[in-house]
């Protein structure tokens, strides 16, 4: 048996604080190893369903993949600007919160690892120039240029640096609500959510087991999100002035990334014809129905209204339309093709 | 922290017997107490908010879930059990 469960006395770490428990559960749960999990399932049964896919099923998993290679990547190089945030003066330089975004960082990288791999070693047809790394000259996925998650990736980068380059906490409102309720808690949840769906159809054991993975450690960040979020809007309501504004930027920010978000959606499921059964409207309302949550039940958000980002999500609906994304990923599939070939 | 069966926000098709037996025989198996093994699962689930929010596990899994009957409980039970081989 396992040593007893009884709790350790610490010292100068508060184990009673929510942000050491969050680090202690990424400890427990989040230090999976990616390539252990590819060798214990392996990939035969996830080749074999994608090799029997036609040409159009294909197409959508990759749209769905794009986004999140790219997407973990971005995260992955923005966290050690959320380890700099969370350790300003902004907040009570806390150890325990610096420990969890450590464990953050870790997290994303493997993420992105386990992506890496997976595409390499299954979906390669699908991808013949993705390997060339954004830091190295690269640029993100065709496909993830192609729509509203390439914008957001971007968005994000500049409000990640804003918020650890002596922003204020108007500016880490911005940061927090983008990275952990736009992109982990609506366009990676709504991932999710279409990943279901397709699985029906299309049962990608190993990429399954890894969506498994990484949705729990993802949980744990926007519950991290969440709790920083709140820290900032507790001390708005207490009049503290260096603070005041923070409910309107996390306002104004998720109505912004639905924009974004919604983009994607349809870029995944109608325009390419929804082969795999995800439906826009559902993963839509699913998407609005998780940022309400999480900004009115999770943060009581006086700024804004569920009605009211649920009508900036509709009106997003309306502008996503009829978008053609053909064009962008050709233009970038060029571009892409240039930078491999050395010019 | 929630317990494992009072998590709200998803459709759980297992009994409470039931999940109580299956975590048993996973302490069992890991050689670990129950009560770290529910733990854990229901941290899995709910990321320590009481609501079964993680979409990738609590929502409709692939369909190579016919062991756990569609519940988020047992599904998070498997993939914790599998996360100890990693």
């Amino acid at each position: 048996m396992d040593a007893s469960t009884d709790q350790i006395k610490a010292g100068r770490i508060d184990t009673d604080n929510t942000y050491y428990e969050l680090y202690q559960k990424s400890v427990e749960l989040g230090t999976w190893d990616a390539e252990k999990l590819m060798h214990k399932v392996g990939f035969e049964e996830d080749r074999e369903v994608w090799n029997s896919l036609d040409d159009n099923e294909k197409e959508q998993w990759a749209r769905l993949i794009s986004y999140f290679i790219d997407g973990e990547h971005a995260v992955a190089q923005d966290a050690r600007r959320i380890m700099k945030t969370v350790s300003s003066p902004w907040f009570d330089r806390s150890i325990e919160k610096e420990m969890f975004a450590s464990a953050l960082a870790l997290e994303e990288a493997k993420h992105t690892q386990f992506f890496d791999l997976y595409l390499t070693n299954v979906m390669v047809d699908k991808f013949p120039q993705y390997e060339l790394d954004t830091r190295r000259g690269g640029i993100q996925i065709p496909r993830t240029e192609a729509c509203g998650a390439g914008e957001m990736f971007e968005r994000q980068g500049t409000l990640q640096a804003q918020a650890a380059d002596g922003g204020d906490p108007t500016d880490i409102a911005r940061a927090a609500t983008n990275y952990h309720i736009g992109v982990e808690g609506i366009l990676a949840r709504g991932g999710y959510f279409a990943k279901n769906r397709m699985m029906q159809e299309a049962p990608l054991k190993l990429l399954n087991k890894g969506f498994q993975f990484i949705s729990t450690d993802e949980g744990r960040h926007i519950t991290f999100g969440l709790e920083v979020l709140n820290e900032l809007i507790e001390k708005e309501r207490d009049g503290v002035p260096a603070y005041q504004g923070v409910e309107n930027a996390i306002w104004e920010q998720a109505v912004e990334d639905i924009g974004y978000i919604t983009d994607t959606a349809y870029f995944i499921t109608e325009s390419v014809g929804d082969p795999l059964d995800v439906d826009f409207d559902e993963l839509v309302n699913r998407g609005a129905r998780l940022a309400g949550d999480m900004m009115f039940d999770t943060l009581d958000l006086d700024a804004g209204s569920a009605t009211e980002f649920m009508q900036a999500a509709a009106d997003a609906m309306e502008d996503a339309q009829g978008s053609d994304y053909e064009a962008v990923i050709e233009k970038y599939d060029h571009i892409y093709s240039a930078k491999m070939a050395g010019d | 922290m929630t317990e494992l069966k009072d998590i709200e926000g998803a459709e759980f098709t297992a009994s409470d017997d039931e999940i109580d037996d299956a975590i048993e025989e996973a302490a069992d198996d890991l050689g670990m107490p129950p009560e770290k093994v529910e733990e854990e699962v229901a941290y899995i689930l709910d990321s320590g908010t009481g609501r079964a929010n993680n979409e990738g596990v609590a929502g409709a899994a692939a369909s190579d879930n016919e062991d756990t009957n569609n519940d988020p409980r047992l599904e998070a039970l498997e993939m914790y059990k599998l996360r100890q081989e990693l």
